[in-house]
């Protein structure tokens, strides 16, 4: 009898844990599961090419196909799994069973109490979201965007131009310094104004969004600000919550599903985990991490196919992001640590480079507009990581 | 020399083919091509180069 994989989640975790399995030799059956009723596709562009209208909705899909047997669940949603009997229950009433599961739900939109998302009120996780977005840039609209996290930053870079005014707002003096540090903060900060998004920042916010009134509002403890539409990023959580009544199972601090180095989740025989869903023993850092980008998401699709098929895996990577605000490239390597003790290098030119530093190891990098600094700075964290302490 | 493109992750903003044009190329519609997928060794300092400057990451050198 030929194994079966099922796989939970049907978008970059899930689609090329599928493909991984096939590279790897899996010839059993794949069953993809997704709650979402697109083909597979990748969220990147929904902040910047799809929302701009630079590229068109097909542009997102997954490229490749996965050879048979393969079939797709779309449409569905697992609503639970029983790891002992191996079966998984999905909200048509139907269950899947397997010898294998891969689960790749990724993470949900945190909402503001009493702000549920509406035709002006956006939470960007899907293609709807951003469609929805795009289809309302006009040059007589005010945009506001709460949260200058990753996704809020690319938002407020990629409108800003196509309509009348775009304010971000964060409660944080220095948004996005937990990952890229005060300096880099500061200097985003400064492009932004540059490049006429308004800032409110270190202002505690709230949102009204009442139907008897024609716009939103956004209030600090001084200001009251009204926008046509409102797009709020201020961070996702795992979609994890259908498999919270399995006991066995272990969870970090935000509900991301622990595994161990090779993305096997403890508590449960042949079960596995990637993307952003999940948080992964790191070997180079000792602890579980838990990443919410695309490089980790695809990596660990292919080492969970290595690990299923038995092939023997490559060296575990660093994680890696990116991400482009007006014209400019943000990339980090590695982590920041909360204790973190950033040193900012000048390097050639105009590079510039931040290390972060804890505990005597250097953890992580971010790289500003210098691509070509990214694997001097990588491997100064490699290094710095397998260096034995004296 | 063997180059793999993650077009997935591939922007098309075609900095690897400023940088090495004989091997990297964003066409009319919008997609890259990799004109040469073994390049020969005179060609591995640029190719370096072009993996290296790409926002994304997308090319591997295997
Ligand atoms: C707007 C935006 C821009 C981004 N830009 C970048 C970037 O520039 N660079 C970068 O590195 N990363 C970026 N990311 C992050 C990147 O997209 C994620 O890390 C990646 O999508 C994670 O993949 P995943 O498969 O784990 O989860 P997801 O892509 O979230 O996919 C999970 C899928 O599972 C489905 N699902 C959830 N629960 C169930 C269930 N119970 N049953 C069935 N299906 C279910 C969901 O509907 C979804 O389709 C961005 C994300 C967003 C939202
Ligand atoms: S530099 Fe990278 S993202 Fe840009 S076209 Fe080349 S491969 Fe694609």
């Amino acid at each position: 009898m030929k194994k079966r994989c099922a796989i939970v989640g049907a978008s970059l975790g899930g689609f090329r844990s599928a493909q991984e399995l096939r590279k790897a030799g899996f010839d059993g059956e794949i069953v993809l599961i997704g709650e979402e009723s697109h083909p597979p596709y990748q969220r990147p562009p929904l902040s910047k090419q799809l929302l701009k209208g630079t590229s068109p909705v097909e542009r997102c899909y997954l490229r490749g196909n996965i050879s048979e047997p393969y079939s797709r669940k779309l449409g569905v949603r697992a609503t639970s799994i029983d790891p002992l009997e191996k079966n998984i229950t999905l909200s048509n009433d139907t269950t899947v069973e397997y010898d294998y599961a891969v689960i790749s739900t990724g993470a949900r939109p945190i909402t503001f109490p009493k702000v549920p998302p509406s035709s002006r009120v956006i939470y960007l996780r899907n293609i709807e979201d951003s469609v929805r977005l795009r289809d309302q840039l006009k040059q007589h609209v005010r945009i506001g965007v709460v949260g200058a996290g990753f996704i809020g930053s690319e938002v407020a870079a990629s409108v800003s131009g196509l309509v009348k005014q775009v304010v971000l707002f964060d409660g944080d003096e220095h948004p996005m310094s937990k990952v890229v540090g005060p300096y880099l903060s500061q200097t985003l900060k400064t492009v932004h104004q540059n490049n006429g998004v308004e800032t409110v920042f270190g202002a505690p916010v709230s949102i009204v969004d009442s139907e008897t009134e024609d716009v939103v509002w956004i209030e600090t403890p001084s200001q009251r600000h009204p926008f046509d539409v409102v797009v709020i990023g201020v961070g996702v959580k795992p979609a994890t919550q259908w498999l919270r009544s399995v006991d066995s199972l272990k969870f970090d601090e935000v509900g991301a599903l622990l595994a161990d180095d090779k993305g096997k989740v403890y508590g449960a025989e042949a079960l596995y985990v990637v993307g952003d869903a999940s948080s992964w023993l790191h070997p180079l850092y000792q602890r579980h991490i838990h990443v919410e980008h695309f490089e980790s998401t695809v990596n660990q699709a292919s080492q969970v196919a290595k690990n299923i098929t038995n092939t023997p895996r490559d060296a575990p990577e660093l994680p890696f992001a990116w991400t482009e605000q007006h014209g400019r490239l943000i990339q980090t390597v590695g982590v920041r640590m909360a204790d973190s003790k950033d040193e900012v290098i000048h390097r050639s030119g105009h590079a510039l480079v931040v290390l972060f530093h804890s505990s005597d190891k250097v953890t992580g990098a971010a790289v500003f507009d210098a691509s070509e600094e990214l694997s001097w700075a990588k491997a100064a964290v490699l290094s710095s990581l397998r260096k034995e302490p004296d | 020399m063997k180059i793999e493109v993650d077009f997935d992750r591939c922007q098309s903003n075609a900095i690897c083919m400023q940088i090495a044009p004989s091997v990297f190329e964003v066409r009319e519609d919008g997609y890259l091509y990799v004109l040469i997928e073994t390049p020969e060794e005179s060609l591995k300092p640029l190719v370096e180069k072009a993996a290296a400057s790409c926002p994304t990451q997308a090319i591997k050198i295997i």
